[in-house]
């Protein structure tokens, strides 16, 4: 699992509902990246010296989770309204919903070996919890890689 | 299990050189065996059944190796590092993969002044990787396409 702080950090939301930044105070993104490998012996070896395979596995989803307490969005005056507009009002098909982004900008020099942005891509939402009157927001989903753009993007 | 502290390493992966802060480094390498009884025993000296009979190397399987360290200095930016650490290099042998080398000097309990200690893993193939990027902490965990550390640096 990967972490970072999100303190001071801006996070911007692109949905099928529109797009709007939101100003952190602190909290935190987690993701998980993971992969699957499978090895084929070879007559029980495994080495490729001996013709050992091995294979990715089908793609998994990066598990993407945000938290935090924010303190003021960009762009709309009804605040987390905005979050609910951007993903949650404009899921209402039954076809699979439209994927969004969320880019995490960090005041510099306060994320670890020089990232700047971290861009989650082709990302659906699971869950949005968040607290009109504490200010708290609580946001998870999943995002996927695809032939146009990778999962999680580092900027420098 | 091995298990090496990697406290100011430095660790080569693809064309990037790393200065490891803090950290640690840890594989374990298997031995599976198939049990097959015969009659109720595993060996039985009158019914001429012996253990070669009832038990037998099954599969390699590739060995574990973990990784977790905080970048003190580096060469390319995170995400390079990460794309060298994924594994840049393809054969036919299937999916990418990763040559990584952790060099230490001195640390390993009866070592003396001017020991260097290097251990290279090949065919590193990534399954999770995260850490805590604030700290600059990286920490990967995957597997080495080989049954056990000899076979690797022979």
């Amino acid at each position: 699992m990967a972490i970072a702080s999100l303190k001071g950090a801006t996070v911007s939301l692109t949905g099928p509902g529109g797009s709007d930044t939101l100003k952190i105070g602190t909290g935190n993104v987690t993701w998980e990246e993971r992969q699957t490998v499978e090895y084929m012996p070879n007559a029980g070896k495994i080495s490729t010296a001996d013709g050992g395979v091995a294979s990715i596995a089908d793609p998994e989803p990066v598990d993407l989770s945000l938290s935090g307490v924010w303190e003021y969005a960009f762009t709309d005056t009804n605040k987390l309204g905005s979050l609910h507009d951007t993903f949650v009002e404009a899921d209402d098909t039954d076809c699979p919903p439209t994927s969004g982004t969320v880019v995490v900008t960090f005041p510099s020099g306060s994320c670890g070996p020089g990232i700047t942005t971290i861009t989650f891509n082709n990302l659906r939402w699971e869950s949005i919890t968040y607290s009109v009157e504490g200010g708290d927001i609580n946001f998870s989903g999943k995002c996927v890689s695809n032939e146009t753009s990778e999962a999680v993007v580092f900027a420098s | 299990m091995g298990l090496v502290k990697i406290r100011d390493a430095t660790i080569t992966v693809g064309s990037h050189t790393l200065i490891v802060g803090d950290g640690s480094l840890g594989w374990s390498e298997k031995s599976p065996n198939e049990y097959k009884p015969l009659r109720g025993v595993f060996a039985n000296a009158a019914a001429s059944i012996t253990e070669a009979d009832t038990i037998v190397k099954a599969d390699e399987e590739p060995m574990d190796v973990n990784f977790s360290f905080v970048l003190k200095a580096y060469t390319g930016t995170y995400a390079e590092i990460l794309a060298a650490i994924k594994g840049e290099t393809t054969s036919d042998c299937g999916a990418p993969y990763s040559d990584i080398t952790f060099t230490l000097d001195s640390c390993p309990a009866g070592s003396t002044g001017g020991d260097t200690f290097t251990y290279p893993f090949t065919y590193f193939r990534w399954e999770n990787i995260g850490g805590d990027i604030t700290a600059g902490r990286i920490t990967v965990s995957g597997k080495c396409q080989w049954a056990n550390y000899e076979a690797m640096v022979a």
